[in-house]
């Protein structure tokens, strides 16, 4: 039997193909695994060369594990008793297998060993000295017998019962003394209630903490002495005697009473004290600062006298020495002072314009007129005050300003004190009569104006009784001069009239030709007739000058258009005006003073001098004579001393005419 | 914290000063009761103090947990062991509650074999416990326990807790803190004035290192329940009034435009076999719970009954602004703008209550800050002011919109000199669970180990001893 027929018998394809398919297969290994699909595709563009690689395939690293320096140790469920506990309670707790006593539980050999041997004895189980026993620590309970309690320690507040039940309290709460006070809650034992029965439980006593400490302390104290007398008590242990001998409970109260209070503030009393703790922060805060300052004061004060001593300044040079270093110092003060003006307005043109007085620039400055205004502009448009709240506040406008301060007891002085004897006495007198008195006490702003305004209107009475006076006089002077004037009126006007260019001649026939010049100005003065007459004699004499001369001529002119009555009666009221010299000076006086105060509000730097100068008030009331003289036309161009000889004369002539009057 | 702590280094007890012992902290409150172990920052049990009751053939039979309170169970009852004012009150169920709360979560799943789950080598300790897991008949009996409880827990009360803890859970160890304290310790002070708005109550409680003053410590029933009658009362006087129908009465619902009738179909009950009034009520609360949630909010700038800067009341403005929409379970939504803060100005300003004949408004000094000011004239001066700079607001029902910030307004009014400091965390969580969290920290410290009442102490002193001792 063949091969070949072995395959026939199974149906397998004759021979000649096997032969081909093992060498087909070696073929196909050597060529190696035929790549499909898409790979295939790459390979027929890449060639025969092996493929590169396409990706780079690393095997994941893993954190290396840790390395274990220590071994494992197995934990156990151990049980353990404490020494703490008197029962021996065992509980279980985890813990490492070896080493429990050494490692976990650090205690000394001896405590360990002792507290083991103490446990062995209850505890069934091996167990060690615990480590939280050390933990269990109790206050110390006051110890005494009934014998030393009945001694030392009794208290008529206090039974021995209750006294034990606060220590056992103070003991449980191991002086917790809130949660004491909080718990406290004695009752009296039954027996005692049993043994009476009609007295029912008394109520129990309310104890503050302060009566517990108190009677806690007490017996604390006691008992302690007891046991280890005063003297041989160690430091702290007096120490702690002594603090609880001295608890007071009634300022333990008190202090408690002020904690509740403070406690129970109100929020606006909690802001106040805060106010006032932020400003005494504040005020210690600038202490050092403010001291500092006040030290530096006092070493100004102190020192600057004793650098220099008055005895170098005694002699005269010193003295001028001294003028001289006070004036720089002044200068110097100026300067600085203008300097420092100067800076501050810089682009002010005043300051050039006010140059003629550097020594009050610096206050001038604001109360100068043109600032002055800008200023009050700007107050004003700051606020506006009304009527009421200026006159309250004492607010006042002034178109000028005086310097410095000026009171007004001052003014009403000035305004009662008039520059004659006789006016001022005329003045008070007016005053007592009003029931005024010359000072007032009050001398307000509004009661100072009212013043004011009756010294002046008592001044314009005073006057108007004096031209009162005067008009009676010149109509008793005229009533006077009537009788003469009715004999010798008609040549005169005669004489007048008829020739004014010849008058002087006239005159001077009419008049002695030995008469002087002083006559002819007297009588032209004096005389009521006889104005053309002096005149005329003035001319010739050549005293008087051009204008005299017009003014003559003038006169005269209107003396020959008027009628002559009028014109001897203006005459004679000028005439009789400057008659009673005395009174005249007073009323001068008078206007001057007005004239002055108008000038010192002009200017307050003069006033200061005027009342120093005699002799420039004595020019000015000259001046102002002439002033008022000049309504009488034909004295304006006289000479003083002239004046007041025609006045001298004048006075004697009227008092010839009253004399004639008289005759 | 926990990026410096390792798994492989114990951490540094200076700083730490804790020893775990797993103690298991239970916290119960009158709508929530916490459990879970001490250590952790989060109670791992939460469950409803509520619980449901169905007949069965052996008599009513008791539901506990989320799951069971919120099922529509054929004439199911909802009751709740504890009283509207925290106190206990069934202690039968109230017990068994609690045990559900620990045993459902913590200790109900023993541990896997420890021979056969690699984590201990050592097998001589392991077959000895082993032993122990396998004779366990009490539920508790490993875990050393912390409860809480109400700053005005009575003294039987408090007898009771430990006896339960004692004799039904064979508790090897038992301490009672009061939640007030807790939840001081759980913003990291000893001494604080801790307010606490929970459910049924708010509370007022002094903390002095660590120890309730009693005398200042005050409850009153303006809380979230409260909050929820006066939603009640805002819905049923409106106009139209709003519906009030719990989720698993309706059956489907159409969109409806703001303030249309809501069109929805309802679910039917046959007859004999609808659920307790009882159970719609709780039903209800919780469509309220989650009203105050999202759109209830207390007015701060000033009293809502006051008037602003600019002359108007806060009513008008209230009325203008913020309005925000809700939607009920059968659709009708609408907007609600001045009764956001309607609802919660009572707790602050009694005049702004809203009362009907079976709901009594509150008195003045029910109001917070007036509970605050009497809680403080209580307590010793010194310590006023310090209490006043370390105010803790906790509870659930603190968590309403704007609520610190007022609180915050009203002291300062009350207290304009002492400064005044609200510590209140951040977290909803911290916030709901303040108290567990505060016995958490507390049963792992140290320090606080010896301090237990152990199951020998109990059988010598009897259950007196915690009132000598807790206190």
């Amino acid at each position: 039997m063949t091969t070949a027929d072995v395959r026939d018998m199974l149906g397998l394809p004759t021979d000649g193909q096997p032969k081909i398919r093992p060498a087909k297969k070696a073929k196909q290994e050597a060529k190696g695994r035929r790549p499909g699909g898409l790979e295939r595709e790459i390979q027929s563009l890449h060639g025969d060369r092996p493929a590169p690689p396409l990706s780079i395939n690393e095997l994941p690293k893993y954190k290396e594990k840790p390395k274990r320096t220590q071994r494992y140790r197995h934990w156990d469920i151990t049980p353990f008793g404490n020494n703490a506990r008197k029962d021996g309670l065992v509980l279980r707790h985890w813990n490492w297998r070896d080493d429990v006593n050494t490692t976990v539980f650090p205690t000394t050999p001896a405590d360990s060993n002792a507290a083991s041997e103490e446990q062995d004895d209850r505890v069934p189980k091996p167990t060690s000295d615990y480590k939280y026993a050390k933990y269990n620590v109790r206050v110390d309970r006051p110890v005494y017998s009934d014998e030393q309690y009945d001694g030392q320690l009794k208290n008529e507040d206090w039974s021995k019962d209750e006294t034990d039940y606060l220590l056992d309290l103070a003991y449980d709460f191991d002086l917790r003394w809130v949660v004491i006070a909080d718990r406290y809650d004695y009752r009296p034992p039954q027996t005692m209630q049993q043994g009476d029965p009609t007295v029912i439980a008394t109520p129990p006593k309310h104890r503050t903490m302060e009566d517990m400490k108190a009677r806690y302390y007490q017996v604390a104290a006691i008992a302690m002495a007891l046991v280890n007398p005063l003297t041989s008590m160690s430091e702290s242990e007096f120490a702690i005697h002594e603090k609880m001998t001295k608890f007071d409970p009634a300022l333990e109260t008190k202090r408690k009473q002020f904690a509740e209070g403070m406690l129970s503030r109100s929020r606006d009393e909690i802001q106040e004290e805060e106010i006032l703790l932020s400003e005494l922060k504040r005020i210690v805060k600038n202490e050092e600062k403010f001291m500092q300052d006040r030290q530096e004061l006092y070493a100004r004060l102190e020192t600057a006298p004793s650098t220099t001593t008055t005895t170098v300044n005694r002699s005269s040079e010193g003295l001028t020495q001294l003028l001289k270093t006070l004036c720089e110092a002044e200068k110097n003060k100026r300067k600085r002072v203008f300097g420092g003006d100067g800076s501050s307005t810089p682009a002010n043109g005043l300051s050039g314009q006010n140059a003629g007085g550097p020594g009050d620039r610096g206050q001038r400055h604001s109360l100068g007129g043109a600032d002055k205004r800008s200023s009050l502009s700007g107050s004003q448009a700051q606020r506006q005050l009304s009527m009421r709240d200026q006159l309250k506040y004492g607010v006042t406008h002034h178109d000028r300003l005086s310097a410095g301060v000026q009171f007004r007891h001052e003014k009403i002085l000035k305004l009662s004190q008039a520059k004659s004897n006789a006016q001022s006495t005329k003045i008070n007198a007016a005053l007592t009569e009003l029931g005024i008195p010359a000072r007032i006490y009050m001398p307000t702003a509004k009661t100072t104006n009212e013043y004011e305004r009756l010294i002046q209107s008592i001044n314009i009475l005073l006057d108007v009784r004096k031209i009162s006076e005067k008009v009676d006089t010149e109509i008793k002077v005229i009533q006077a001069q009537r009788e003469p004037k009715e004999f010798q009126g008609g040549d005169q006007g005669m004489e007048l009239s008829s020739d004014p260019l010849t008058r002087g001649e006239g005159v001077e026939d009419g008049s002695p030709g030995s008469q002087n010049a002083e006559d002819a100005e007297a009588d032209g003065d004096g005389d009521g007739d006889g104005d053309g007459d002096g005149d005329g004699d003035g001319d010739e004499d050549g005293d008087g000058n051009g204008d005299a001369d017009a003014d003559a001529e003038a006169d005269v002119e209107g003396d020959v258009e008027g009628d002559v009555e009028e014109d001897v009666e203006e005459d004679v009221e000028d005439d009789v005006d400057a008659v009673p010299a005395n009174e005249e000076d007073s009323e001068e006086d008078f206007d001057e003073d007005d004239e002055k105060d108008m000038v010192s509000n002009d200017d307050g730097g003069d006033e200061a001098k005027e009342p120093d100068n005699p002799s420039h008030v004595e020019e000015q009331h000259n001046e102002s004579a002439e002033e008022s003289a000049d309504i009488i036309p034909p004295s304006g161009a006289r000479s003083n001393s002239g004046r007041k000889r025609s006045a001298s004369l004048m006075s004697a002539t009227s008092n010839k005419s009253s004399k004639k009057q008289k005759k | 914290m926990t990026a410096t702590l390792s798994n492989t280094t114990a951490p540094n007890t200076a700083d730490y000063g804790g020893d775990e012992i797993s103690a298991l902290v239970l916290d119960p409150g009158y709508s929530v009761t916490r459990a879970g172990f001490a250590g952790e920052d989060v109670p791992k049990s939460v469950i409803p103090s509520f619980y449901g009751i169905v007949p069965s053939l052996n008599g009513p039979k008791h539901l506990y947990g989320e799951n069971a309170v919120h099922t529509p169970l054929p004439n199911i009852e909802i009751g709740n062991p504890v009283s509207q004012n925290g106190v206990v009150e069934d202690w039968d169920t109230a017990t068994q509650l609690w045990e559900y709360a620990i045993t459902s979560r913590l200790t109900n799943t023993k541990p896997s074999n420890p021979l056969t789950n690699g984590l201990n080598d050592k097998t001589d300790d392991l077959k000895q416990e082993m032993d122990g897991v396998e004779t366990q008949e009490r539920p508790l009996d490993e875990n050393p326990l912390l409860m809480s409880e109400t700053g005005w827990n009575t003294g039987k009360g408090r007898e009771k807790l430990i006896e339960i803890a004692m004799e039904n859970w064979g508790s090897p160890a038992f301490w009672l803190a009061r939640s007030g304290v807790l939840s001081a310790f759980s913003a990291g002070k000893a001494s604080a004035l801790v307010i606490d708005v929970g459910a049924a109550s708010t509370s007022i409680t002094p903390v002095h290192d660590g120890l309730m003053l009693k005398k200042g410590t005050l409850r009153c029933p303006l809380a979230g329940n409260y909050i929820s009658d006066q939603l009640r009362l805002i819905f049923s006087t409106a106009q139209p009034s709003v519906p009030l129908t719990p989720h698993y009465l309706i059956n489907s619902k159409t969109p409806v435009d703001a303030g249309a009738p809501a069109q929805a179909s309802y679910r039917t009950f046959p007859i004999g076999t609808e659920p307790n009034p009882s159970f719609r009520a709780l039903q209800e609360e919780r469509i309220l719970t989650e009203f105050k949630e999202s759109v209830v909010a207390v007015w701060s700038p000033g009293r809502l009954g006051g008037h602003n800067q600019h002359g108007g009341t806060n009513l008008d403005s209230a009325r203008t602004q913020n309005a925000r929409p809700f939607e009920m379970p059968d659709g009708y939504n609408q907007f609600f703008g001045v009764e956001r803060y309607r609802a919660t100005e009572s707790l602050f300003d009694v005049k702004m209550a809203l009362s009907d004949a079976s709901h009594h408004a509150p008195t003045p000094n029910q109001t917070l800050p007036q509970m605050i000011a009497q809680s403080l004239s209580q307590i010793d001066v010194d310590i006023r002011p310090h209490l006043l700079s370390n105010v803790v607001v906790v509870g659930g029902s603190s968590l309403i919109y704007g609520f610190n910030e007022r609180l915050k307004q009203e002291l300062e009014a009350m207290y304009p000199g002492p400064r005044v400091r609200i510590f209140s965390p951040g977290s909803v969580v911290e916030r709901k669970f303040s108290s567990w969290i505060g016995g958490s920290i507390l049963a792992s410290l140290g320090t606080f180990h010896q301090m237990w009442i152990s199951k020998k102490e109990y059988d010598e002193h009897g259950p007196g001893i915690v009132e000598k001792r807790c206190k």
